[in-house]
């Protein structure tokens, strides 16, 4: 199954609504699907509309101020970057990189923190209006359309039991896992942190998958749905 | 050509037969070892028991092929049915190889004449049980009159013959076959790069083009012959012999079919003309406003992947190719039009200075029409000063792209792009070309991976793992699981990952039985 390799992606943005919100920051690590090794790195700030009315005009939300203030980027800042369009450019380039065969079947899967409620829904809209998008699947071939890993969720499936555990967010999680918050909020800073724990769970995965007994597990026993 | 050449006899007898005719698959490797011809009689005759039927055909516990085998080794006695058989036989130990070897036994024991031989021939080639039925008593009514055996006897050999037609071949066929597999092996053995190069320009007529490169490309290393793709200071159209060597030629390239790398080619002879400069000193620049311009993306941009534009003239890795390419075609027609005029007095040294004087509109002294092309610009020039990701050739993306691109790895082995520190006592060619004993260890990556059910012994019914691995020496293709280590294992075993053996090889044998694995 792991012949594909993985990139982990955030973006920063300057809105909570991943249908209208502005990207303000993207950064990726790719890492070898086998080995988790990290393969390359991406990052760049994104030009966005600044002018309030503007961005309402182009059906954009505008970059709100309490969004700024968590990544830390001032509007001139966001008005000095390369356009959205390049960037997302860049990005498919970077990505198809790790598209051994170049074939969607190999496309790398897309893995980051929250990222199908929030980050894939903002990748489906740019591949949409700059590609790569496949009209017939109705889908962007950037990323795998079948598998993807969401942190939150791997998180939720470890510790759902546990009643001492109160919050899985990034916050919680670096603290839980001891590492620094230095740089929460920079897309980069986010990414790894995000990679980081990705692996270590993932390796827990494949240590446990090693002695995990479900082959026939049901053969002559109850389901446990009737 | 010389039939007694030492040189294609050995090659014969040592398998090396990658590309010889009919004995190129892993079959006819193991058995040209295991049957060790020495003339075209043997070689026929190893051809002929390849075949599934004389594979499939037990006796006394054993295929008939591995009956040939031993007799041949001396292994097993040479045995005949009766010794009237003996001067039909001998040359294949007593084995019924060839339809012409029943034929003459219905000759000589049943007195048939030519064309009631010839129906035998057919009854057994067509596997016609009703002729055959018909030619039964024909045969045992023959032999009560010639008295060389019995009418027991003869009804004895004929169930033989009966049985033979599972398996046996038409004699005329498998010499013919024979002679055709030491032209093959001759050239191979004598002009090895010849064959090796003529091989790959055929590769594409293969069912899996780049299977069949990886193979030839790692069965030439095996050979001393190293392969490399050319550069644009000494590109080729296609494969070709350079010195003691092979080089991969332009249309080499993945996707660079005949239109494509036409285009390629010819715009290599274009660029360098319309600029008035020799190929070979065209800066990357040059080479990306005269060159690049002429070609479509997919006949460009798969030469940045596996190094072509980068020489001591243009320094260029393939990550700074591909991203600058990327950005030169942002450029339109207009623009590149005012790029490749303005050049011969500007003479730009890198392809940020170009954009810089072309980002301004025309009205501004530039080469663009809109102040939105210049913004375009001006973003781009931002990403060749600040590139969003690291431009360095990582080694194993290197290796990924030339196997997507081009078949094989060309500049190193997978095994090359491991990081970890190993030791190792012997590599692929070593145990290809002889080495054994028991505390054998060899570094590999694994080329292939097919898993087997036993069917025989204690462990019948559980998977064990055959492996073709490969190092910066060549391959071995046979390296052998047995179910107990692979169990162990079995997480490692895939195709890709680089992995440590340590097990024993047998004497003649080349197979290296694992103990123990380790992953690098």
């Amino acid at each position: 199954m792991a012949n594909r390799d993985i990139i982990c992606y955030d973006f920063e943005t300057g809105g909570r609504n991943p249908d209208t919100c502005q990207p303000t920051q993207l950064a990726a690590i790719a890492l070898d699907g086998r080995t988790l090794r990290k393969k390359g790195e991406f990052q760049s700030m994104i030009r966005a509309e600044i002018d309030d009315d503007k961005a309402i005009a182009a059906g954009l939300g505008p970059l709100e101020e309490g969004a700024l203030k968590i990544t830390g980027h001032t509007r001139e800042q966001i008005d000095a970057a390369p356009s959205l369009e390049s960037v997302w450019k860049r990005f498919g380039a970077f990505c198809l990189k790790y598209n051994w065969k170049k074939t969607p079947f190999f496309a790398p899967i897309p893995c980051g923190y929250n990222i199908i409620g929030y980050d894939n829904v903002i990748t489906k809209r740019l591949c949409k209006l700059y590609g790569p998008w496949s009209a017939k699947d109705d889908c962007p071939t950037m990323f795998s359309k079948v598998f993807k890993i969401d942190v939150m969720d791997m998180m939720y499936m470890w510790t759902e039991a546990d009643p001492e555990v109160k919050s899985i967010n990034m916050a919680a999680l670096r603290k839980r896992f001891g590492m620094s918050s230095e740089g929460a909020h920079d897309a980069l800073q986010d990414v790894k942190d995000t990679a980081n724990i990705m692996i270590k769970m993932l390796r827990t995965h494949r240590a446990v998958y090693k002695n995990l007994e479900i082959d026939d597990c049901f053969k002559g026993k109850d389901l446990f749905i009737q | 050509m010389n039939f007694l050449d030492d040189k294609t006899w050995t090659l014969l007898q040592e398998g090396r037969t990658k590309g010889v005719f009919q004995l190129e698959s892993n079959l006819g490797k193991s058995w040209s070892k295991k049957v060790h011809p020495c003339s075209i009689e043997e070689l026929s005759a190893l051809i002929a028991i390849i075949r599934p039927g004389c594979l499939n055909a037990m006796f006394d516990g054993k295929s008939m092929s591995q009956h040939f085998v031993d007799r041949k080794s001396g292994k097993d006695e040479t045995k005949f049915l009766h010794p009237s058989l003996e001067p039909i036989l001998k040359q294949t130990y007593g084995v019924l190889v060839y339809q012409e070897q029943a034929m003459r036994i219905a000759q000589e024991l049943a007195g048939f004449d030519l064309i009631e031989a010839d129906d035998l021939r057919k009854a057994i080639g067509k596997k016609k049980a009703d002729l055959m039925a018909l030619i039964k008593v024909k045969f045992i009514a023959g032999c009560k009159e010639t008295k060389i055996v019995s009418e027991d006897e003869g009804a004895e050999i004929f169930g033989w013959i009966e049985k033979s037609a599972r398996y046996s071949f038409n004699k005329s066929h498998s010499v013919s076959y024979a002679f055709n597999s030491f032209t093959s092996a001759y050239y191979k053995a004598n002009y090895p790069i010849e064959f090796f190069v003529s091989y790959l320009r055929h590769a594409k007529d293969s069912p899996k083009p780049h299977q069949e490169v990886y193979e030839l490309v790692s069965d030439a290393k095996m050979h001393g012959i190293n392969s490399s793709m050319c550069k644009i200071d000494n590109h080729v159209e296609d494969y070709s012999r350079s010195g003691d060597n092979i080089l991969f030629g332009v249309k080499s390239v993945k996707g660079m079919g005949n239109i494509v790398g036409t285009q390629t080619c010819q715009a290599l002879i274009d660029g360098p003309a319309e600029l008035g400069k020799d190929l070979k000193k065209m800066t990357w620049l040059e080479i990306l406003l005269y060159i690049a311009s002429k070609c479509s993306k997919t006949g460009f941009e798969p030469l940045c992947s596996v190094g072509f534009f980068n020489t001591t003239k243009t320094r260029v890795n393939r990550n700074t190719s591909q991203f600058e390419y990327d950005t030169f075609r942002i450029l339109n027609k207009n623009e590149l039009a005012w790029a490749v005029e303005q050049y011969p007095t500007k003479k730009w040294k890198t392809l940020k200075d170009c954009l810089v004087d072309l980002a301004p509109t025309k009205k501004q002294g530039g080469g663009t029409n809109t102040v939105g092309r210049e913004k375009k610009l001006l973003n781009e020039i931002h990403f060749l000063d600040n590139p969003p990701y690291e431009l360095v050739d990582d080694p194993q993306w290197v290796v990924e792209s030339e196997i997507n691109l081009l078949g094989c790895p060309l500049s190193m082995s997978k095994l090359e792009t491991s990081e970890t520190v190993f030791t190792s006592n012997s590599s692929c060619k070593e145990i290809v070309d002889g080495k054994h004993g028991k505390n054998i260890s060899v570094a590999g990556n694994v080329y292939r991976a097919s898993h087997h059910k036993t069917k025989k012994g204690k462990s019948a019914g559980e998977l064990m793992s055959f492996l073709t691995i490969e190092d910066e020496s060549g391959s071995l293709e046979s390296v052998v699981i047995f179910p107990k280590v692979r169990k162990q294992y079995s997480f490692l075993l895939y195709e890709g990952n680089n992995l440590l053996f340590h097990g024993e090889v047998k004497r003649g044998e080349g197979s290296l039985l694992v103990e123990k694995i380790h992953e690098i």
